[in-house]
């Protein structure tokens, strides 16, 4: 099956976990999951400026009909991801920042029918790299591996930095996640198709698709799908987390190293998750904005894991009741189990752009950080070549400056760190809290700063009056 | 003899020697220090506490000596450094008013919203979902305020909320720099009513995630005399500036959080009078250079 693959490529460091649940979910084929009755849409599913609603209260909308603007370039559009009538417009703490956003509320009513103009066969050929952007950047379409990087940036590269490899990632490293997993298997030409869309955008022509080596299968799909083409290197990795993250797999596929702070298109690639670049290809070909996504739900916690696919803005509720949630399930996670963010009840939630799994853990219990006896595990285990017990320690003592000197903005927070730590230290945590802090601690000195030029200026003339030389 | 004599001579030479450089380079390398600001510095506490808006005292003395900062800024010297300051820069000291740290939230038997087992400070918590607890502007109750208040003037009370001493608190705003909730107010200890209250949501909302919440009811502005007190947002909001802390909302408050803060003293003396007892500042000899 894998004849002739005689080394896998890899980076330094990352882990494994002896159990990664993959399993669970990874023979489910992708199913439709039922249309919520009530679609919550929050005006920020992505990195960068949250859009802005065009819709008011009352108005009747159709499916895939833009509702919120993205007002700078750095954003990205949000649209109606059921037909329906728009019943409020509010604020609510977001599922993943927990900070209170805009919220449009949409009750489903009448049939499931595309707003005018979309959902029409495109002529792909005939597109100039610019009509394909704009498309993109109509359809909302963002980064959907968890980042929610807006994909319309990613595809316009500064003029002075040359793109000579487009990656498709489909490793999904993350334990238990398999939506990637299962669109490479079922929608595998589309990908392809998808990812030949990006080439033709970036007007690139060598592309790289990485999957791990724990997908045998998909890998052969993806061969066979390729053919003949010789612009297409389809690469078996190692099987390691985080080798889906940027940095590992342009280290991995192209060998080729960057620093973490940099972009990824200093090393001359540009990398595209599995669901991306299917909803890329929804975009393009077909003119449908990005309205639903694949989701898996897995985790010990329910009965019945499967890959459902969502729309965007669905109570999260009824789909782990229809997998059959169990009593003593305890945590319901967004995303993977390293990266993904703790939900604080199953009520309120409803899934957003970036939401690639829902897993539910039975025996998430407690337990009880001690000092770092710096065994090194950590310093081993980063992929970015960071020392975290380090790191942690400062971040602890808040000693943010220092912290700072020994590269804490290069930390991405994938937590490797943390699972390996026998003192079970929260070490990302308190990196993430120090980069809170000091971020507040860079717009308060602004702040004071601003202030004190106001005053100076309007004190300086008293100054010179009352205290002479 | 002759050792002792030839050990004297030796010995000194030396002495004269290096005297003789020593005061060559005093002279040579001396640095010009604007008299002013060492004496300046000289009346000021010295414990750095960076109230006066600048990064310690030195700085704010180089500030008043050299640039002709207000002599007043220094708040826990209070009137006596003005004053001297004043003699000094041969300046009249402006009479300041003491200010004092409020924490707005009375917050009353508030769940958690989940169980939190992250690391143990606010800024941590609030980074989970803004915060375990289920209002989501109150108070979170690791008490990172107790930690970084300077002169140990807040302490956190068993109902999980922080209280500050008047008496020892130095308005540095520490306190109101990290709490991620922003939920302390520096003010005029002359103000003492306060909303101790942010709570936005409508009524009915912010009744079920707490027993004291602002319910955005509107009779403390229907009966404020002065036209201070105005809801906005379902939150109720005190202009400082036509404020006479008549009280007048406090007895009309059906969830009281308005609050006459001094009424409220009484209840903490206790403690308040075993931490009086420990200076406030300890004051620093004036610098003795010749």
């Amino acid at each position: 099956m894998l004849a002739g693959v005689k080394e896998l490529k890899s980076f330094n460091g990352g882990i494994h976990p002896p159990f990664d649940g993959k399993s669970l979910s990874k023979n489910k084929e992708i199913t439709q999951a039922p249309l919520p009755e009530v679609a919550y849409l929050y005006m920020s599913q992505h990195i960068g400026v949250p859009a802005k609603p065009v819709v008011a209260k009352g108005d009747v909308v159709k499916k895939g009909q833009k509702i919120g603007e993205a007002p700078a370039l750095v954003s990205a559009h949000i649209h109606a991801t059921v037909a329906g009538k728009v019943t409020d417009i509010t604020f609510k703490p977001h599922p993943v920042t927990g900070a209170r956003t805009q919220v449009v509320v949409i009750q489903r009513e009448g049939d499931d029918e595309w707003a005018p103009g979309l959902d029409e066969p495109q002529d792909v050929e005939a597109m100039s790299p610019d009509d394909i952007r704009n498309l993109i950047r109509e359809a909302g379409t963002v980064g959907l591996g968890g980042a929610a990087f807006p994909t319309h940036v990613k595809l316009s590269p500064p003029k002075d930095k040359k793109v000579d490899a487009v990656i498709l990632n489909g490793a999904e490293c993350e334990p238990y996640l398999t939506c990637d997993y299962r669109l490479l298997m079922e929608k595998t030409k589309e990908v392809i198709e998808g990812l030949k869309i990006i080439m033709k955008c970036l007007g690139c022509k060598n592309a790289y698709v990485g999957i791990e080596a724990n997908k045998p299968d998909a890998y052969d799909k993806v061969r066979s799908a390729v053919g003949e083409d010789p612009h297409i290197k389809v690469e078996l990795l190692e099987v390691k987390y985080p080798q889906g993250a940027e940095h590992q797999l342009i280290k991995a596929i192209l060998g080729r190293e960057f620093k973490p702070t940099q972009l990824p298109i200093e090393a001359g690639a540009v990398v595209h998750n599995v669901s991306t670049t299917y909803a890329i290809y929804e975009a393009v070909k077909y003119k449908r904005p990005l309205i639903q996504r694949v989701v898996s739900i897995t985790g010990d916690g329910v009965e019945n894991p499967n890959n459902l696919l969502v729309r965007i803005g669905t109570p999260i509720e009824p789909l782990l009741k229809a997998a059959r949630l169990k009593e003593d399930a305890n945590k319901v996670i967004y995303g993977g189990p390293l990266m993904g963010i703790a939900q604080p009840s199953i009520a309120d939630a409803v899934t957003v752009k970036g939401t690639g799994g829902l897993l539910v853990m039975r025996n998430a219990g407690e337990w009880q950080s001690r000092a770092c006896i710096r065994c090194g595990k950590c310093v081993d285990a980063c992929p970015y070549g960071l020392n975290p017990s380090l790191l942690s320690i400062l971040c602890e003592s808040e000693h943010f400056q220092q912290a700072m000197e020994f590269n804490l903005m290069e930390c991405k927070e994938c937590g490797c760190c943390t699972y390996v730590c026998t003192s079970r230290r929260p070490i990302v945590h308190l990196i993430k809290t120090a980069k809170y802090e000091l971020a507040r601690q860079k717009a308060r000195a602004q702040e004071a700063q601003k202030a004190k030029e106001a005053q100076k200026a309007q004190a300086a003339p008293a100054v010179t009056a009352t205290a002479p030389k | 003899m002759e050792t002792v004599l030839a050990a004297l001579i030796s010995m000194g030479f030396l002495g004269l020697f290096f005297g003789l450089g020593l005061a060559f380079a005093s002279e040579r390398f001396h640095v010009d220090v604007n008299p002013k600001v060492e004496q300046v510095e000289g009346s000021l506490p010295g414990i750095n506490c960076g109230a006066c808006g600048y990064a310690g005292c030195s700085k704010y003395a180089q500030a008043v000596a050299l640039e002709g900062v207000p002599v007043n800024l220094c708040v826990p010297g209070g009137e006596a450094v003005a004053e001297k300051l004043g003699n000094v820069m041969g300046v009249k000291a402006e009479k300041r008013e003491k200010r004092v740290a409020v924490l707005m939230c009375s917050a009353k038997n508030v769940k958690d919203k989940f169980h939190y087992s992250g690391v143990t400070n606010c800024r941590a918590a609030f980074l989970v979902q803004g915060g375990q607890k289920n209002c989501e502007y109150g108070c979170l109750s690791f008490g990172d305020c107790v930690v970084v208040c300077p002169t140990k003037a807040i302490k956190m009370q068993p109902n999980g909320l922080p209280v500050v001493n008047e008496d020892l608190c130095i308005a540095c705003g520490k306190c109101a720099e990290i709490c991620p909730k922003n939920l302390y107010k520096i003010l005029p200890i002359s103000k003492y009513v306060h909303v101790r209250c942010m709570n936005l949501d409508k009524g009915g909302t912010a009744k079920k995630k707490c027993d004291n919440p602002c319910i955005a009811c509107m009779k403390c502005q229907k009966v404020c005399p002065f036209d201070a007190i105005h809801v906005t947002n379902n939150l109720a909001v005190i202009d400082y500036n036509k404020c006479t802390s008549c009280g007048e909302c406090v007895k009309v408050c059906p969830t009281n959080i308005i609050r006459n803060y001094r009424d409220g003293r009484p209840a903490v003396a206790g403690w308040v009078n075993q931490w009086i007892d420990m200076a406030m500042v300890t004051k620093r000899s004036p610098k003795k250079r010749s």
